[in-house]
Formats: structure tokens, sequence, C-alpha cells
């Protein structure tokens, strides 16, 4: 390490901005709905069990004998019953834990991922640049669907094997996005000063441009929650969900296969409305967030 | 009788992080046939300001307050259509860039029809007058059939004045019309400028923030600063006795053939920010004859002499404080501001 | 002219990167435990041998370099190989599917980037009202809903409910026009297509959309929009002036939305049971058919790619800015 006492050009402080951040996403109608939505839900997340009536997987009984299939919603099943004799609205409760855990696990990775590769192929340039970029551009031409379906069914249908291909392949936008931010902040002073006192490569990178970059990075975990918690809905609806685990994309596939969405609207319109529930607060998160950090799309 | 009247105008632009006042209560009268320069430093507002005028401005901007007013119409409160009908007819404008603004895709006299078109002119008629019109600007009228980009940067400008003059308007505003031409080239277009405003006898506001340019072309000055018109008057009395501070800085600043061999003046500092409201005289911090009252009570546009208005609370001292701003020591005050 | 060096750069990526992407996928499917013979063995059908018989008429017992270049051979010489299900020829099973997938995918696209592009445009020409405000937030919802459970509840409201169209499939079977309207050709394929196409567009149309208003915002301060304004031709005709230059970054966000469109396509074709490749391919993975799932796959890679090159072309084209760097 360098002896020499990085200049007091520093990057430019980014903290009094995030408070500022978080009272103006906080400020306006569409922020607080998103923010409230999403915590409604950590709430089921965490809650699960305790909260669910019962246990989601247990399967009940009418007092004939016979299982309670699809039954209409009712005083006993608030939301109604599955075609296998269990409980939607405890299913509906403890499938937001998958989401929580699919999500925010899956938007770390793409994030992780994605930053270091912008961070690193922004700042070296040229060979490192290309080579990187050429691996972005083939990850952008594989259509994520149909090759996470060969993935999950290649590996045993698990939820870590799902995190796993969605972070695999969703951190090329990050990538791209973050890599055109450190070009254009590459050449600023503050990184030219470092790099004359003679701070490591890693140094600049981690310690000055990282932190600048920080804020879109952090809006890309908002949007990489939601299009996760969407690839393993659309995952588990294929079947290829965890079968240990309930989720709302599980929900709906045991609907549909079992054709009870002919009539039984309450199994199909829940877990669906969570989804789209669910990753509209955090879309609406990003965007509030997003008028913050990029200014330029302030219009009107 | 003034052709054009502008009073108390301001323009904000609108984002959701706040709002930046750029043309804070202005006001000016043009006379018809007669020429105003609007000078001032970058992000003054000068162009907004004419924008203001012409109703042009961008989606994020609003006429927050005023009037103006052309002929006996409040343009502000014109609707669309009304102000479209007066658009090229009466008022016309020449930006600053004609490669941006012309068609690229278009000939040159396709792009005259369509102009020619839109307000009425039958199919008949619009190539000689663009003929005509080209002849009259120095370009040779087989050009109409090129494209915007075959021609020079000198050409494309006379292209567009000639657009401009079509249907004889009687408002002309010029945002910057030769910035960016080199100067022989400017030469030109300036002299073809002064000619076309007598022959046509238009009324032309020329915005530059080339005070020589301006000096040389135009009857009337306005000097512009932070959004205000801090000086306006007859450009000889603007330029040879400056009376706000502001403008002696400017004229400090240009080069003066009479005395080439005068250190030039930086004046120190930088603009306030248009975000924030701003009390007092917004040249303050860099007015080297600046006291405590500039900072609280903002001056209001007085006539020091007819049709001199400076605003200023110092006007009366304009002789002394303009032999004081010969020293450029004296513009350094903005560095500890 | 700078193009065809341009154009030549860009032909050479685009088989770098169709070649990795093959080999990428090849070495996937030869890394799934187990082989097709494996379902043989499990159920006993057919003995030890007789297997090995089989893999060896496969190929499935070279060595793995030699499995990869025979695989790049075949597939320069247009064969696929054989299902290991259906016993027929690959290409034989999937190009009637291609057709079926890129019919209804093509309209699907088409549809939600015109839609997109035409309220994109309106919603950027009006300064910030309420109008635009609302419409602003009313079109992130659709970005939100899973495209399949959009499709199902089409599904249960308008088939399964109103009965005003097909659960699902592409065509009647033995299908019989009686009404005026049923003989207008075409009529069984569209009311077999209406659903899921309107799915797909209330899905894709919030992207271009929101591209389009973005660019529209910006345009309209340009110095060509401004002067276009000032020389007083109709609003009208500003606006297609305005809405030309604004539409180069939706034309580029196509190429990405057809790559998500693959996605979305799979899922609608399971659910409303279309024959499609999509869903060939879901089949395909399950039942362990590799050489129809890696063709599947494999097809809808090259589609993406190759529409990505068409449309740097075409970009290129339309802004001949892009060129001359």
């Amino acid at each position: 390490m360098s002896s020499v006492p990085i200049p007091l050009i520093e990057a430019p402080a980014v903290d009094s901005a995030r408070w500022a951040t978080t009272r103006m996403v906080l400020g306006s109608p569409s922020g607080i709905v998103g923010m409230a939505l999403f915590l409604f839900f950590c709430v089921l997340a965490v809650a699960g069990e305790g909260l669910a009536p019962y246990d989601p997987m247990a399967i009940h009984y009418l007092p004939n004998g016979k299982v309670a299939q699809v039954e209409a919603p009712s005083r006993a099943f608030w939301l109604g019953t599955t075609h296998y004799g269990r409980d939607v609205l405890s299913q509906v409760i403890v499938g937001s834990r998958v989401a929580f855990v699919v999500g925010i696990v899956s938007a770390f990775f793409i994030v992780f991922i994605g930053t270091n590769i912008g961070l690193v192929a922004g700042y070296y340039g040229r060979r490192v640049d290309d080579v990187l970029m050429r691996l972005t551009d083939i990850v952008f031409g594989i259509p994520f669907l149909p090759f996470a379906v060969v993935l999950v069914a290649l590996l045993r249908p698990s939820i870590w094997n799902i995190i796993l291909t969605i972070s695999c392949l969703l951190w090329r936008t990050t990538a791209r996005v973050i890599r055109s931010q450190v070009l254009s902040l590459r050449e600023r002073p503050f990184v030219r000063a470092a790099r004359v006192a003679g701070a490591s490569d890693l140094r600049i990178m981690y310690v000055h441009l990282l932190p600048n970059v920080m804020p879109m990075s952090l809006l890309y975990v908002a949007f990489g929650v939601a299009w996760a918690v969407l690839a393993e809905a659309s995952l588990s609806f294929l079947g290829f969900g965890d079968p240990r685990m309930v989720s709302w994309g599980q929900m709906l596939y045991a609907a549909y296969i079992s054709g009870s969405i002919r009539h039984a609207w309450w199994s199909v319109v829940p877990p669906g409305l969570c989804i789209t529930l669910f990753t509209a607060s955090v879309f609406l998160i990003g965007r509030e967030y997003e008028r913050v950090v990029n200014p330029r799309l302030d219009r009107g | 009788m003034s052709l054009l009247s502008v009073e108390n105008l301001s323009v904000e632009y609108r984002s959701r992080r706040g709002v930046v006042r750029a043309v804070r209560n202005t006001s000016f009268e043009l006379g018809a046939g007669k020429t105003l320069g609007v000078v001032g430093e970058s992000g003054c507002g000068k162009s907004t300001l004419a924008m203001g005028v012409l109703g042009l401005l961008p989606p994020t901007a609003v006429v927050a307050s005023g009037t103006v007013t052309l002929g006996q119409r409040d343009l502000v409160t014109l609707d669309s259509e009304a102000l479209r009908a007066l658009r090229w007819r009466k008022m016309a404008y020449v930006p600053q860039s004609a490669m941006n603004s012309l068609n690229p895709v278009a000939r040159l006299r396709d792009q005259f029809a369509e102009i020619w078109r839109a307000h009425g002119g039958g199919r008949d008629g619009v190539r000689d007058k663009a003929e005509a019109l080209f002849v009259r600007v120095g370009l040779d009228p087989r050009r109409l059939q090129s494209y915007p980009h075959e021609l020079s940067g000198g050409m494309r400008q006379r292209a567009i004045i000639a657009m401009a003059l079509m249907f004889e308007p009687e408002l002309l505003v010029a945002d910057e019309p030769t910035t960016g031409l080199d100067v022989i080239v400017q030469r030109g277009v300036l002299n073809l400028l002064r000619r076309l405003q007598a022959e046509e006898q238009m009324s032309v506001i020329f915005v530059s923030h080339d005070i020589a340019v301006v000096a040389e072309l135009c009857e009337r000055v306005a000097v512009m600063y932070a959004g205000e018109i801090v000086e306006l008057g007859p450009a000889r009395a603007i330029f040879g006795a400056p009376c706000h501070p502001y403008t002696m800085g400017l004229e400090q600043a240009f080069p003066d053939i009479r005395d080439p061999l005068r250190t030039l003046v930086s004046i120190a500092g930088a603009p306030p920010r248009l975000d924030r409201p701003l009390e007092g005289c917004p040249f303050t911090a860099r007015c080297p004859f600046a006291v405590e009252r500039c900072r609280v009570e903002k001056p209001v546009p007085r006539a020091i002499a007819p049709g001199h208005l400076v605003a200023c609370h110092f006007a009366a001292d304009a002789e002394s404080n303009r032999k004081r701003a010969r020293e450029p020591m004296v513009w350094q005050r903005g560095e500890t501001a | 002219m700078k193009f065809w060096p341009f154009l030549g750069r860009r032909l050479v990526q685009t088989v770098i990167t169709l070649f990795a992407v093959v080999t990428l996928m090849w070495a996937l499917f030869r890394l799934i435990p187990g082989d097709p013979t494996t379902i043989f063995l499990g159920t006993g059908e057919l003995p030890p041998d007789a297997v090995a018989a089989l893999r060896k008429s496969w190929g499935l017992d070279a060595p793995l370099w030699q499995q990869y270049l025979d695989y790049l051979r075949n597939l320069l010489t247009g064969s696929l190989g054989l299902s290991f299900y259906y016993r027929r020829p690959v290409l034989e099973i999937l190009l009637p599917m291609l057709w079926n997938t890129l019919l209804l995918m093509g309209f699907a696209v088409t549809a939600a980037t015109l839609v997109g592009i035409a309220v994109g445009s309106w919603l950027g020409w009006r300064r910030g009202d309420r109008t635009e405000q609302v419409g602003t937030l009313l079109v992130l919802i659709p970005r939100a809903l899973p495209i399949f459970w959009i499709g199902i509840l089409l599904q249960m409201a308008f088939a399964y409910g109103l009965g005003w169209f097909p659960i699902g499939g592409m065509r009647t079977p033995a299908f019989i026009a009686e009404t005026r309207l049923e003989q207008l050709p075409g009529y069984d394929l569209a009311v077999h297509m209406a659903l899921p196409l309107l799915a797909a567009v209330i899905y894709f149309v919030t992207d271009p959309l929101m591209i389009m208003r973005t660019s529209m915002l910006e345009v309209a301060g340009d110095d060509f929009v401004t002067f276009a304004r000032a020389t007083g031709l109709p609003d009208r005709r500003v606006r297609y002036l305005a809405r030309r230059n604004a539409i180069l970054p939706v034309l580029t966000y196509t190429a990405i939305m057809v790559s998500f469109a693959f996605g979305g396509q799979v899922l609608l074709e399971v659910v409303f049971s279309w024959p499609g490749m999509g869903r060939l391919m879901v089949s395909s993975v399950t039942q362990r058919d590799y050489p129809v799932a890696q063709a599947a796959f494999f097809f809808m890679a090259v589609v993406v790619i190759v529409l990505n090159l068409v449309l740097d072309m075409l970009y290129a084209v339309l802004d001949p800015r892009i060129t001359y760097e």
C-alpha cells in the first residue's frame, strides 16, 4: 500500500445524500404506497407460519370424510382451499417468504456480479473491457427463461438452484449500466488525483469509484428483486419449482394443472395478486429512487 | 409607439427537484424597426428570455408571470392556434445552429414550401419567392435543391435567414446567430443582417454573449445577469459609459483595439444559483462596490437618463465607479465571497 | 462510407457470439445427469446390452470432444439429430412448431411496439399534466403482472367464463365455418390467437411505451423541434417530426424485447396450449429429450442474436452518426 497520503480531493460525499434520498422517496404518494406494500409483505414473510391460520401443507377434510377440495372462501377458509384440500390463505402467507428470499438473495448476487464486472470493465478499459463486454453480449443473447428452464432441469429443482440460475444471467443489465457510469466518472479530477498520488487500482475502484456508482447499484437491487420474483414464479409455474417449498408460482402451477382454474378463482387470484403487488411495490420504490438518483428523468 | 412590450416577464424551469427561476421580472420595450441587443454571460437567461418572448420554451419551462405584448395582443395568454397564426408571419426566429434546426432529410426548397403551405400559401409562388430570398441573402438559388448538410456553416445561416424573411415579419429574434462561425463568415452574416434590417425595417432582438457584435448591430442593449436585466439603454451609452458595475466588468473584460496593451479583467466568482430565491442585488457577491444594503435590498431599475435604466443603488456614482473599475484587482473580490 | 467495415465487424461479432452460445449449450446439455437411456433402463424395457447398442448408435459412447465436433459438423450441414422421444429427426418436429411460435410472437411484439409507440408519444407530448402523471403510473402495473397470470385470468374470464374465445390451441379440429364472419380467411386462427396476443401485448407494451415517452420528452426540447414550432408548422406535423427522431431508442430496445419475448412466449404457449417451440422445449426438457430441447433453444438464441444484428444495422442506417466513429 502506498505511504503517500491520498490527497484531499476525495470522492464527493454521499452520506448526506442518502438521508435526503430516503426523505424524497417517502415524499411522493407512489413512494409511500410502494414502501407500505413492501413492509406489508415483510411482515407476512417474517411472521410466516405464525400468522397463518393453518399449516400450509396440511390437507383438510370435510365432515363427511372427503377431502375439502376446491372449497369456496368461507369462515373456516378465508380464501378457500386448493385442489388438494389445502388452505389458500396460509399458503399465500408462507409463500411470501420464498418470494423474499429468492428476491433479495438473487438481487444481491445480480448486483454484486454486475457491479464488479462493470467496475472492472469500465476502469481498466481496452482488452479487459472488450473481453468482459463480449461476455456480457453473449449473456444478453441468451433468452432468459428458456435457459433458466434448462439449467434448473439440469440441476435439481431447489430454491438455491433457482437463485443460482437467476443470478447467473440477470447481472448483464447492471454490468452495462455500471460500466457506462464508470466510464464517465473515470476522467473526473478526483480519480485522476488519486491516480497521481499513487493509489492502487483496487483502491481507486473500490474506495473512490464504488461509492459513486452505489446509488445506481442500489436501484438495480430494486429491479433485481422484481425480476427475480417474476422469474421464480415463472419457473415454478412451469413445474420447475422447489417441491419442498410453497411459493406463489407453485400455487398457480398446482391450480393450473389440476384444472381448478375452470371455476376456482380463489386459487388463482390471490397468489397472482401477491406476485403483482410485491413486484409493483419494488418497482415503485425503485422508480422513486431513480428520480432522485437520475434527475435527468425529472420531467414536468 | 412600441411594437413589442415585455412587462415583468418571469420564466421558470420546473422539475421534481425544484424550480429554477431563469428569468426574473424582466421588462423592456422595442419600437418598430428598432434593434435591441441582449447580452450577458452563459446561463444569465438571455436565451430563455428570447424563447419566452416567442413562446418557444421547452416542455420543462413555463412563463411564471408577466406579459409579452406584440401589437395589441398578449402572447402569453394566446391560445396555441392564435399563436401559431402569428408565427413566422409576424415574428420569426433565427437560431444559433442551422444544422441542428433544419430538417436534415428534406431539401431546402421543400422546407420553404412546407412553411409556405402551413401558412395558407398556394402551390405556386413559393419557388420564385424562395429563389428571390436566396439571392437577397447572397446565396445561389440553385442551392435550394441541396440538403442542409451539403452547405457550409455560413451558407446555412444565410439560408435560415432567408427562410425567416419569407413573410416579412415585424419582429425577428436572433439567438446567437453568428456564434460558432469563423470571424470572416461572421462578418458576412452580420453585414447581411444589418442590411436586411435596414431594408425591411424589422424590429430585431439580437441575443449574444459577444458585446462587440451587439455594439455594432444594435441601437439599444439590455444587459442581463442572473436572470435579471441590470442595465438597459442606448448602445453608445452602455458601452461608452456603463452605469451598472456588471456592465463595467463586461466592458473591461473585452479587448479594446484602441488600447491593446490594457490588461484584461476577469470577474472572479460565479453567478448565483437560480434555484433559490435571491434577496437583494444578484451581483452583490462579485461587485467591487457592494455594501451591506446591496445584499438585502433589491435595486429597482431606475432611469438615470431618458431611455437608460439601471438597477443599482449606486447608479449615481457611476462615473467614479468607472474609474475604479479599470483596476483589475478590484474585480477579484468574488474569490473570497 | 464507413458502413461496410461496421457491418463486417458486427458480422464477425455475431458469429463469435453464436459460436459461444452453441458451445455453451452443448456443454450444458451434456452435463445433464442421465441420458435418455436411463429412462428405458429404469422401466426395465431393454436389457443392458441393447442399451449399450442404443448408446453406441446415438454416439453417446464416444469421447466428449468427438461428440462436440460431430455436433458442430451436423449443425453446419443442417442436421439437428434425432429426437430421443419421438424417434424422428428433430428438424421435422421442430419446424412446424417454429412457424407457430414466430407467428404468435411476431404479432405480439409488433402489436406491443406499435401500441407502445402510439401511447408513449401521446403521453410524452403532453407537458406533465395530470393525465400524464396518472398515465405513467398506470403503465407501471402491467410490468408487475406475471404474464402467465394475465393469460390464466383472460382464459378464466373470456374462455371458460364467457365462452367468447377458445380455451387454447391454435386451430379448431375439423373446423366448419358457418356464419359470414366465420368464413373470413384466418378467422379460426385469429380467434385462437386473440387471448394469448392480448396477454402478450398487455405485458410487453410497458417498456416501448416508457422509452418512447422519455424519448419524446427529450426530443421535444431539441433545436430541431423548437425551430419547427417556431416556423408555425401545425402541431401534428411537429409531433410527427419529433416522433421520427424519438423512435430510434425504441427500435434498439426491440432487440432486447425479443429476448424477453421468448420467455413470455414459453409461458403463454403453456397456458394456451399453443403448439409452439416454447411448449416443446419445456416438455422436451422434462422428458430428457435433449436433442429437441437443445435445438429449440438454439433456434431461439439464433433468432435473438440475428435480430440484434439486423436492428443494429437498421439503427445505423437511420442514424448515420453511429457509423462515423
